[in-house]
């Protein structure tokens, strides 16, 4: 849950970046001829919204209105009392509280009124406010805006790159302190919590599937600044079969070596389909560009789907697979996208996607797969102390 | 169902608000989307947006029909709905936030079907809860006194709140939590309400005021309380006075046929009789405690004008939580759980301002 540090930096992002956006979006919407854009965010999926003003839709709904010209407005079913919260957190300051949102929408509408109303992404807009809204501003145009603010999104600049790659390293880290704890996996989730939330991370969604005989996958989500990244292992004990894992770090492998400008998810699941035969049918490979990382991807619009990858973006690549014993094998790491290559930033965990783990009289063991393993990397995650690289 | 004249019902389970879903399935769900469709008769489907919450609602065993969730077509949820025949009115638990990309699928691909809300209807049967269920919020109650705990411990002078918050978590993670709301506000009698967790460095003489909702086996429970930072002042202690007093009278309202109004006009009659009364209106402050279940702002909401009778079993926290001038905004809550004859506590943290 966003339980985590909420601050507005002006080192890590200027004022003048942050009115930049806003300016690019008002640009756009002049171009398609609206007056008014607005913004539908919950608690679960707020990145536009974070993105504009770097608020933190900590609980419940809000819609952020942005005019063509003029200044922005945060419609909230947030309390009057957390406004001075807001305000020295976000960079809008007009704020309107009100448990009937369509009601704030009609009043904000009627100060701009020229051109039509655009709605980012109507289709995630809960239908009965989509009916009361089009109900309320019966005499105006309404349009839909798609994803018009995941697109500028979508390519990062300097600065974003600087807050993904640091959301990315604190994801790999949650994944070496969980390898480094021991215990069942609520100790693993409770030391990966503990460090990224003294880290200053603004979310964190932790996950460790246990299985029989001690191991474990864990994942991380974590959302530093409104930028998420995503890191994920898993650690086998005991007789695994050797076929999926050496399937699966081949898949891997490959997946992330196939990563560069230009491909598109489909290529990656063919690379992956290829090293999988006979796993395929429980093996699933998701590439997700950082703006749909909050859902995901869940949320992504169909068609951007398969979009090719671009130079320049960040993006996770995932690696699925229902193992043998009916538990999860997850490998995942965040990348930035090159014209001809990925760099990993997730690179405070080794490469391997999966660790073994073999449990001696003088304590654990770690043996990574072989494939991959470069120069001991993978010790770097299981034998280093919790604070390893922070 | 039948009382309501629906022949189904779809409950809706957005990621931040999946109890309804929790609730006919048992599963601790990770996907952006998940539903339910129960039809008046037969056999329930699960919906899932992604391959570990199939296992999740097949590991429980309450569901055994489980199919994808996709969009845009949701082509899964239509044809269930459908089966036998397009119903002539369905209810849809959380309405309010399906999407259009469901409610626009469901308009065009039933057009003959009424589609009406039932988040109520769902609100009103959570509200009591099995015994099954109070002893899961027993259990999650012993974690958040730890939590609680580590709260206390971790406070001291130059600490930042989101360090108290991450040294909470740990707690809370290590005993099984699955998640936490919690709030937090350090500072003097200027604070007026609490929020996330900012990099505001803790002083000598703060108040640190704190909700804390640990969910643990998908049932959340909340404890909130104040600390002090050295030695309490004579308007804090007056300030516990005043909010210990109006909690205990609203605990002591609690019985089954009692009304929320009346658990929360039993709080505020405390306010008003100290001439403290103006600080219980929405300009200060939200409501005066509300239902706790799979949801951690549940039904009834205890405001004045929420003429909802309390029954057996049904858990809210009491939290006359409010500023005032005596010491900023103050917080003090406990959970309890409705019985024949009274309520009972849940928690066995002392009920006190706390000085650390």
């Amino acid at each position: 849950m966003k339980r985590g540090l909420v601050v507005l930096d002006p080192l890590e992002v200027t004022p003048e970046e942050y009115a930049q956006r806003v300016r690019g979006l008002q640009e756009l919407l002049r171009a398609s001829g609206c007056g008014l854009g607005l913004i539908y965010g919950d608690v679960y999926r707020s990145g536009d919204l974070a993105y504009l003003t770097n608020l933190c839709l900590y609980w419940n709904e809000g819609i952020l209105a942005v005019p063509a010209e003029g200044e922005i407005a945060f419609l909230t079913k947030l309390s009057p009392r957390v406004h001075p919260w807001i305000r020295s957190t976000a960079t809008v300051s007009d704020l309107r509280s009100g448990q009937d949102l369509a009601a704030l929408v009609e009043a904000v509408a009627a100060e701009h009124p020229g051109g039509a109303v655009g709605l980012v992404e109507e289709t995630w807009w809960p239908a009965p406010l989509l009916e009361s809204v089009r109900k309320r501003l019966a005499d105006r145009p309404i349009r839909d805006l798609g994803g018009m603010v995941r697109a500028l999104r979508r390519r990062p600049s300097e600065t974003e790159r600087r807050l993904l790659r640091q959301s990315a390293r604190l994801a790999a880290i949650a994944v070496a302190v969980a390898a480094s704890a021991s215990g069942a996996c609520s100790e693993r989730v409770a030391a990966a919590e503990r460090e990224l939330r003294r880290a200053g991370v603004r979310d964190a969604v932790l996950w460790c599937d246990p299985r029989p005989g001690g191991a474990w996958t864990f994942e991380a989500r974590v959302d530093w600044r409104g930028y998420w990244a995503h890191a994920a292992r898993t650690v086998l004990t005991g007789r695994i079969p050797p076929k999926p894992e050496e399937q699966f770090v081949e898949a891997y492998q490959e997946a992330t070596a196939t990563l560069r400008a230009g491909v598109r998810q489909s290529q990656v699941e063919e690379t992956v389909r290829s090293h999988t035969e006979g796993l395929w049918e429980g093996c699933s490979v998701e590439v997700v560009e950082h703006v749909d990382l909050e859902t995901w991807g869940e949320h992504r619009p169909p068609e951007a789907r398969d979009e090719p990858i671009h130079e320049g973006a960040v993006v996770s690549l995932a690696l699925r697979l229902r193992g043998p014993e009916g538990a999860w094998w997850v490998a995942a790491d965040t990348f930035e996208v090159h014209a001809t290559r990925a760099d990993r930033l997730t690179d405070h965990v080794p490469p391997v996607p999966v660790w073994r783990v073999e449990v001696g009289s003088g304590g654990r063991h770690a043996d990574s797969h072989q494939r991959g393993d470069r120069a001991g990397a993978h010790h770097a995650g299981l034998h280093r102390g919790p604070g390893a690289g922070l | 169902m039948a009382e309501a004249g629906i022949e189904g019902l779809l409950l809706w389970g957005p990621a931040w608000r999946r109890e309804n879903v929790r609730y006919l399935t048992g599963a601790p769900l990770r996907g952006s989307f998940s539903a339910v469709y129960l039809p008046a008769v037969g056999e329930p489907t699960a919906f899932v947006s992604r391959e570990e919450d199939r296992d999740a609602v097949e590991r429980t065993g309450w569901i055994r029909d489980v199919r994808p969730l996709g969009f845009p077509g949701c082509g899964e949820v239509v044809s269930r709905i459908r089966d036998g025949g397009p119903p002539d009115r369905i209810g849809v638990a959380l309405w309010e936030l399906v999407p259009e990309a469901l409610g626009g699928v469901l308009r065009r691909e039933l057009p003959r079907t009424e589609v009406v809300c039932a988040t109520d209807l769902l609100d009103r049967l959570r509200m009591v809860k099995s015994s099954w269920e109070v002893e899961q919020i027993r259990k999650a109650a012993r974690v958040c006194e730890a939590g609680f705990e580590t709260f206390l411990q971790t406070l001291r002078p130059g600490v930042a709140e989101y360090e108290v918050v991450a040294a909470v978590e740990e707690t809370l993670k290590r005993l099984g939590a699955e998640d936490n709301f919690m709030l937090i506000a350090s500072g003097r009698d200027e604070v007026r309400s609490m929020t996330p967790p900012g990099p505001r460095r803790i002083e000598r003489g703060d108040l640190v005021r704190t909700e804390l909702t640990p969910q643990v086996h998908g049932y959340w429970v909340q404890i909130c309380r104040t600390a002090v930072v050295g030695v309490p002042s004579e308007p804090q202690l007056r300030s516990l006075d005043l909010f210990r007093e109006a909690m205990e009278a609203g605990i002591a309202a609690c019985r089954p046929g009692v009304t929320a109004h009346e658990v929360a006009k039993a709080q505020n009659d405390v306010f008003r009789k100290h001439g403290y009364g103006e600080y219980c209106t929405s300009r200060y402050t939200r409501v005066r405690g509300h239902g706790q279940g799979l949801h951690l702002d549940e039904w009834p909401t205890l405001l004045e004008g929420v003429e909802v009778p309390l029954e057996e079993n049904t858990v809210l926290i009491v939290h006359p939580n409010t500023y005032t001038p005596l010491a900023g905004y103050f917080v003090l809550g406990d959970p309890v759980v409705v019985t024949r004859e009274g309520c009972e506590r849940l928690l066995r943290t002392e009920p006190t301002l706390f000085a650390v």
